[in-house]
């Protein structure tokens, strides 16, 4: 049954980067579709049905972990107070450009939230990658970690930055009007390589200087990513449903490593059994009922961008 | 200054402003849902504008809202990890639950309806806006059965000692349906006064829709006593509630801190904590307003008749003034619910001091600093985009303006990096 709720935990996060990885890629691609409004516009809008929804996963993340594991989550936060916090700023900046953007059509206002949401998306893929690197190679629990800039930490932070600008640029090609997807097109085609090259050293790191956590579903979850890396690449223009598969892949996988270096303290730290049941009891109506209004967004918006398609961030 | 106070700051601005969008979000979709039914059902094109003018409103200040949640939301690991480890098997669940029946839904639903105008049929499309104002009121249910286990913590230690409350007994709490009744039509009232306030002003200021804002004014104003009374009769009820179990609070609301009083509350059991004096202020704030908006609805809505209510034009001027009063009766209210609760995080087991996590003040205040700034900054921008929004009027391109038609495709070329 514990495996349940950590397996749980593990799709809620994995599935928040796959889907907000996408908003955060586009973000700091907000210009690859190429000069003027329009672009930009087409960019935003590719996202824009799917914003809120795929953001609140990572809310989802939170709450459900509190509730799961009440006795890890304070003291987790507490040892990365300073990456959570600026996540937190982050995250707010990101939004408030996505929300407030479009609703004047000023010049200087769009340019100055533009930047503001180039600059957030950027800055938070790499909060993002910080705290995977510095969670896992740090005791759940332990002091707060003044100095998370580690080279390990940082590697992960490259890692996830990149592997997000391919994931967002796969999502790009999939959505944008086919006259701008030429931008997002190269982006995949030049960075897949280089991110699953980056899987591969953090692999071999993982494995030469014994971080934590680096057995077998570690490595299986960075080869996976590798390889999918590797195939989306060449597949992204002929199939880019499928490419966008394989790089959700390579963007969920540090959701792995991150569960696995929880999971011993998580055994710790479990709820009290009557209060896990009383969720479970809920779950099983609710899980099934949440995924299917979530798909049904996806199935109902996720068509290629054209003309006529609406516009409102 | 020591964590708990800056920790407590930071959750009091954040909360606040937080709750300022999500009482106007809970009130406001009201109107919306009503707006799109009544265009559904009856084919009337007016009914559509009403809906676009408000439901942008609504739209603009959910985006703050939702922001703000987020904050509040990460804080209760962030800056309470005591309070969590101690409770949250308690009432973790609830903003769990919370979360996934009702947040998830909700988020998900809304941006389909903000980018399904034109796309989906117009029957589905209503469909989506009743199942986020529903989604909200669930979702407020559940935070105030979280909230209210805090005023009363309801359930028991378990055998291992750890604090435990199945979701039926968070549900029966006696502090919480009363408080929910209480806040939902609180919102009610900022959503009408919003919709009849914005109204007069365009009625006042003959911007030419005369006939749109003389519907949305009507609309609003007859709703606007049931949500006076209800939120004044909800708010009355709840009195008995905190004279069992929260005494010392409605000692110092009931005499603003009479000595006498106090002691006697204190030989009841309740040993020497009491909030601090200062909510019997907050608390009178409110009660008196509440007592007023209670007036002011019952005449306004006499003044429909007739449509004396416009042909005055004095109405029309005091609604426009009185949008602003809920919004700040609101936050008197949440003063007195959760400053009366102090010093205890969970009434009589754990303090807030003993709450707070052990950090550093310095972090702690850089966080609160950057959080609270930001939203102060978010609010801020929100408010001026609604009021830019509603002193515009109705316009055709609030939803469901095709990308072709925002932004013409130039010559093909030039889509190049």
């Amino acid at each position: 049954m514990d495996v349940f709720w950590y397996c749980l935990l593990g799709a809620l996060f994995g599935v928040y980067l796959t889907l907000d990885g996408t908003v955060l890629g586009a973000g700091m691609l907000l210009r690859a579709g190429g000069p003027g409004e329009r672009a930009r516009r087409a960019t935003i809008t590719s996202f824009g049905p799917f914003f809120l929804a795929n953001e609140v996963w990572l809310v989802v993340t939170v709450a459900t972990f509190l509730a799961v594991l009440p006795r890890l989550e304070g003291p987790l936060f507490r040892s990365h107070y300073h990456l959570v916090a600026a996540v937190l700023v982050l995250w707010t900046v990101r939004d408030a450009a996505v929300w407030f953007r479009s609703r004047l059509e000023r010049p200087g206002w769009r340019r100055g939230w533009d930047r503001a949401l180039t600059g957030a998306s950027g800055a938070f893929a790499v909060a993002l990658g910080l705290l995977v690197g510095n969670v896992v190679t740090t005791t759940p629990g332990s002091e707060p970690v003044r100095m998370p800039l580690g080279w390990y930490p940082l590697l992960w932070a490259l890692t996830v930055t990149v592997v997000l600008l391919v994931h967002g640029a796969t999502f790009l090609v999939v959505r944008l009007p086919g006259d701008l997807i030429g931008g997002p097109l190269r982006v995949v085609r030049r960075l897949a390589p280089p991110a699953a090259v980056l899987y591969a050293v953090l692999l071999g790191a993982g494995l030469l200087t014994g971080v934590p956590s680096h057995g077998t579903p570690a490595v299986a979850a960075e080869a996976t990513a590798m390889a999918a890396l590797a195939v989306s690449a060449r597949i992204v223009a002929a199939r880019p449903r499928i490419a966008l598969a394989l790089t959700a892949l390579a963007a969920a996988a540090p959701a792995v490593l991150v569960g696995l270096r929880l999971e011993p303290a998580a055994g710790r730290s479990l709820a009290v059994a009557s209060a896990l049941d009383a969720l479970g009891g809920f779950l099983v109506v609710v899980i099934p009922l949440v995924l299917a209004v979530q798909v049904w967004t996806w199935w109902a918006f996720l068509r290629r961008i054209d003309s006529r398609t609406p516009v409102f961030f | 200054m020591d964590v708990a106070t800056i920790a407590r700051l930071q959750f009091a601005t954040t909360a606040s402003i937080h709750f300022l969008f999500v009482a106007l979000s809970l009130g406001l979709v009201v109107f919306v849902i009503a707006m799109e039914t009544a265009y559904v059902v009856t084919g009337n094109a007016v009914f559509e504008r009403m809906t676009k003018f408000w439901g942008r409103l609504y739209v603009v200040n959910y985006g703050v809202g939702i922001i703000g949640g987020i904050v509040v939301e990460l804080q209760f690991a962030l800056n309470w990890s005591n309070l969590t480890k101690g409770f949250g098997d308690a009432f973790g669940g609830a903003l769990a639950l919370e979360t996934l029946t009702a947040f998830f839904v909700e988020s998900a639903l809304l941006g389909a309806w903000i980018f399904g105008w034109g796309v989906l049929g117009r029957k589905t499309h209503l469909a989506l806006i009743w199942l986020v104002g529903v989604s909200a009121y669930v979702s407020a249910l559940w935070i105030l059965a979280a909230n209210a286990f805090l005023q009363h913590p309801v359930g028991a230690p378990d055998t291992t000692g750890r604090y435990f409350a199945g979701f039926g007994t968070l549900l029966r709490n006696p502090n919480l349906w009363d408080a929910f009744l209480h806040v939902v039509f609180a919102s009610l009232i900022v959503g009408s006064t919003f919709v009849a306030g914005v109204s007069a002003w365009h009625i006042l200021k003959r911007t030419g829709e005369a006939a749109f804002f003389r519907r949305s004014l009507r609309m609003a104003v007859a709703v606007l006593p049931v949500g006076t009374l209800a939120t004044v009769h909800w708010g009355m009820l709840q009195l008995v509630v905190i004279e069992d179990t929260q005494p010392m609070k409605l000692a110092v609301l009931e005499t603003i801190g009479t000595v006498e009083t106090i002691g006697t509350v204190e030989m009841s059991g309740t040993g020497e904590y009491a909030p601090p004096e200062w909510i019997g202020v907050a608390y009178q704030v409110m009660l008196r307003t509440g007592f007023g908006l209670v007036l002011l609805s019952v005449v306004l809505v006499a003044l429909l008749f007739r449509d004396w209510i416009v042909r005055l034009r004095v109405p029309l001027h005091v609604l426009v003034a009185a949008i602003p009063i809920p919004f700040a009766v609101v936050v008197a209210g949440w003063l007195v619910r959760e400053v009366g609760r102090q010093p205890w995080t969970v009434y009589g087991l754990l303090t807030t001091e003993q709450a707070v996590t052990s950090m550093a003040p310095g972090a702690v205040l850089a966080a609160f600093l950057a959080t609270a700034g930001v939203m102060l900054g978010l609010a801020t921008a929100g408010y001026w985009l609604i009021a830019r929004f509603a002193r515009r009027g109705p316009e055709d391109n609030a939803f469901g303006v095709p990308l072709g038609q925002a932004e013409p495709a130039g010559p093909p070329d030039t889509a190049v990096i």
